[in-house]
């Protein structure tokens, strides 16, 4: 028996990369999975590969179902994993984008788009499932910060202030729904081999894997944790920042 | 709370009246300040102003900010551009040299609150809190960006909060906000400091007095302790204090840190 056996879980951004590596870790533990990511095909395929695991998927993807920024979309992923799953008891809040320029370079747009992706995102997730998770008194949520938060990152003043307010957006929704028997915690993870990552020119990415102790992380050493965090052995643990760096930052 | 706002702009004024103009450490220095009608920043601009920098205040709480023009010296200056739009700090930057030739410092000081649970805020509280105090940042540091480039000279300091640090309950939208501005600030320190540009950034914890920061009765979100010190509030003066070291010369080293001004009542929430 799975450690997530009648669980459910809503995993945002999962299409691929960490989050479809989450899903499938939870789904392999037994829990239930609602597949979001704002691009249809690749949702449609991530969950083709869940059911396999004979675990009931759902699927809220492209525009608007699967739109993190928008509050009814949100609202709509929390009715169908109730609806079609049966119930709501994880929320891994892990869809994010980059759009990287210096600081003097950045448009509004830049910033914009990334502060609602990775932050507001976060924001209407949470605030949809909040009262649900309250009112059952059971909840996890975990939420995808970033290295970036810590040390900040030449190009990614966008995506370093979202990530960094995850952290204390993580911390006060922790102190609001610990009454209730819900955890929130955020982990940051490091250099992971993802698509995202693989975006940065070779030479800095190059750079970049050199300086990490312990190599290249892998969606897999992040989707563990998340794991853990979402599992009965962190229910007394909440409002906390766990770094998956590989020793980068200690 | 205007009015109150206002008296206490005008005591600083008349304060301000009785200052000689002795040598200080900011000789010759420009400092912008943004949102400077709330107490920190109206103290920061006073402590600069005292050691003798050319003084820019930005604020959109025009009554208070024009109650200051032509009272004060010929080292000050009042604004109030809006910054949550760029051509606004494009401006702000313009006219602060055109007046005082230079820019040395930046200090950044937004500080909305929106009191709310995560449950209660909507998504349109959401917008205005990080337009405040994330977007208008951003724009003020694209404004002194290339002013700080040509000379290969200068300072950021950003008021963040303990509420980065510590979260707090019914501040989910502050406390956010406030945990980007570190963001912001880490990644500015490392974009700038090759131009030799530093940014770092103050966490003050409830504020004793003014419109910024936690009210007394919040202070139990972070911690319960009975140790006196740490059930002191920071006062508006005192972060204004430091705000000047990282500003100064001597605070040069100090670059990509966030430091808590809080009497040690964070070190309480563990």
């Amino acid at each position: 028996m799975g450690r997530l056996e009648n669980r459910v879980a809503i995993v945002t951004g999962s299409g691929r990369g960490i989050g479809k590596e989450i899903a499938r870790l939870l789904a392999e533990e037994g829990a239930s999975v609602l597949i979001n990511d704002i691009d249809g095909e690749v949702a449609e395929a991530a969950a083709e590969e869940l059911r396999k695991l004979n675990v009931k998927v759902a699927v809220a993807a492209g525009i608007p179902d699967g739109d993190v920024t928008n509050e009814l979309s949100c609202r709509g992923m929390v009715d169908k994993a109730k609806k079609e799953l049966g119930g709501l008891h994880i929320l891994v809040n892990n869809a994010g984008i980059t759009r990287d320029k210096v600081i003097h370079k950045m448009d509004y747009q830049m910033w914009k788009s990334v502060l609602n992706v990775n932050l507001k995102g976060v924001f209407l997730m949470t605030k949809a499932v909040c009262e649900h998770f309250k009112s059952q008194r059971y909840g996890k949520i975990v939420n995808l910060s970033s290295i970036a938060a810590l040390g900040g990152n030449i190009g990614q003043v966008n995506y370093a202030a979202s990530k960094a307010a995850v952290i204390s957006l993580t911390k006060s929704t922790a102190i609001e729904l610990a009454p209730y028997n819900v955890c929130v915690n955020t982990i940051a993870p490091g250099i992971i081999d993802t698509r995202l990552t693989r975006e940065m020119p070779e030479e800095k990415f190059e750079s970049f894997s050199r300086a990490i102790p312990m190599g290249l992380g892998t969606p897999y050493q992040v989707a563990r944790v998340v794991l853990g965090l979402c599992s009965e052995d962190f229910d007394y643990v909440t409002g906390q920042l766990i770094v998956v760096g590989g020793g980068l930052i200690i | 709370m205007l009015m109150n706002l206002y008296g206490i702009v005008i005591s600083a004024v008349e304060e301000w009246k009785l200052l000689g103009s002795g040598s200080g450490r900011f000789d010759g220095k420009t400092v912008i300040i943004t949102n400077s009608a709330g107490s920190i920043g109206l103290a920061t601009a006073r402590l600069l102003h005292e050691e003798n920098a050319n003084v820019v205040m930005n604020d959109e709480r025009i009554d208070v900010v024009r109650s200051l023009e032509g009272k004060l010296g010929s080292r000050a200056l009042t604004t109030d551009f809006d910054l949550s739009k760029a051509e606004a700090a494009t401006l702000l930057a313009q006219k602060t040299l055109d007046r005082f030739k230079s820019i040395d410092i930046l200090v950044c000081n937004e500080g909305r609150s929106d009191g709310k649970a995560i449950a209660d805020i909507t998504a349109d509280d959401w917008d205005r809190v990080m337009e405040k105090n994330l977007t208008e940042i951003l724009h003020a540091l694209q404004g002194v960006y290339r002013s700080f480039r040509s000379k290969q000279h200068g300072t950021v300091v950003l008021v963040s909060s303990l509420a980065a640090r510590s979260g707090c309950g019914n501040m989910v939208g502050y406390s956010s906000s406030m945990g980007g501005v570190l963001g912001i600030m880490k990644t500015v320190s490392k974009e700038w400091s090759r131009w030799g540009v530093t940014c770092s950034a103050v966490c003050p914890g409830p504020i004793a007095e003014g419109d910024q920061g936690l009210s007394h009765s919040q202070r139990g979100q972070f911690a319960q302790t009975q140790v006196e010190l740490a059930n002191r509030n920071v006062t508006a003066e005192q972060v204004a204090k430091v705000i000047l070291f990282l500003a100064s010369e001597e605070g040069r080293p100090i670059n990509g840190q966030a430091i808590n001004l809080d009497y040690g009542l964070y070190i309480y929430s563990f």
